[in-house]
């Protein structure tokens, strides 16, 4: 059964959000995902949940969005005094350097190359979602 | 859970792994003063300046490694916990070598998604040395303050022996004026 707990992917690759979804299914079982694959669909959802006070216990953004692109959101998050608290990651297919400086310098909390493999993401989701979520009930930040 | 504050130097030269690292340790600790750095050069200066309540540290740095700073704690700042944290997988000679000189712990970076589970009992027991008495910084502070006031009073002491000098050159003058007299 699912908990409350919820992570935000912020994604627009219908292939990525299904291996994702499924990680999530088998193994990820005590959270939820809910995904938006548009930047402002994804900022007013943060701000709805802001204001109902049940926060996404980990953000996941892609760069590359259909409309607006993961840096907006990163930034929304990053300059809100209450969504900042939020660990936000972004999974991008983009090696530049230039967009992992980008992401740092906005206040992004990791930056990961997009997995290739379904077996990696197998290993790697549940790796990154456990060092970078937040537990809102016993951590203190 | 560590209520409160708690002072932690941080050596760290992998900037995605500090942040991984402060963000597991902002899971438990309340209030923690977190200094970070990755050279050797700042890392002796906040060792004196920072006086932390616990070291946690690389092993594999660039251009130096856990070793001299155990080294350098052990000699300096002697009783300061300290804990590897380090992705030095299955080395059991340094991980015991490591023990064997003084540190108080050591996990593995394998371990990060659970890191603020393996820290707490460290963080517990620096709390519980805090209770008993005075931890090393304490202690240190402590050592610094009384080292300060000697040596202020030994300057003063030296004024007043430099006062006591110069009255007594005045009085053999003023004396040979007298008999000059």
């Amino acid at each position: 059964m699912k908990s409350n707990n919820y992570v935000l992917l912020v994604e627009d690759n219908p292939n990525d959000i299904f291996l994702m979804r499924r990680v999530f299914d088998i193994d990820l079982l005590e959270y939820s995902v809910i995904v938006f694959d548009k930047a402002h669909q994804a900022i007013a959802f943060l701000n709805e949940r802001k204001n109902n006070n049940h926060l996404p216990n980990l953000v996941l953004l892609d760069i590359k969005l259909l409309a607006g692109n993961g840096f907006d959101v990163l930034e929304h998050i990053k300059n809100d005094a209450i969504l900042k608290k939020i660990p936000t990651v972004m999974m991008s297919s983009s090696d530049r350097q230039d967009d992992k400086q980008k992401a740092s310098d906005l206040g992004c909390d990791a930056y990961f190359e997009k997995l290739r493999t379904y077996v990696s993401l197998k290993q790697q989701l549940p790796m990154i979602i456990d060092s970078w979520a937040i537990d809102y009930e016993n951590d203190f930040r | 859970m560590i209520s409160g504050k708690l002072k932690i130097l941080l050596i760290e030269d992998e900037l995605s792994d500090y942040k991984l690292i402060s963000h597991q340790i902002n899971k438990i600790v309340e209030e923690p003063i977190l200094v970070h750095v990755n050279t050797y050069t700042e890392f002796t200066s906040e060792l004196k300046k920072f006086v932390p309540e616990v070291i946690l540290c690389d092993y594999r740095l660039s251009g130096f490694n856990g070793m001299d700073v155990l080294n350098y704690t052990m000699e300096n700042a002697p009783g300061t916990y300290l804990v590897f944290v380090t992705g030095t997988v299955n080395d059991e000679e340094i991980a015991a070598n490591t023990i064997l000189n003084g540190a108080s712990g050591y996990i593995l970076k394998k371990h990060m998604p659970v890191l603020h589970k393996k820290l707490l009992p460290h963080f517990e027991e620096i709390i519980k040395r805090r209770n008993k008495g005075k931890t090393s910084s304490d202690q240190r502070e402590m050592f610094d303050t009384v080292q300060n006031f000697i040596e202020n009073a030994m300057k003063e002491n030296n004024l007043h022996i430099e006062s006591y000098l110069q009255i007594k050159k005045s009085l053999a003058q003023l004396k040979g004026m007298k008999k000059d007299a």
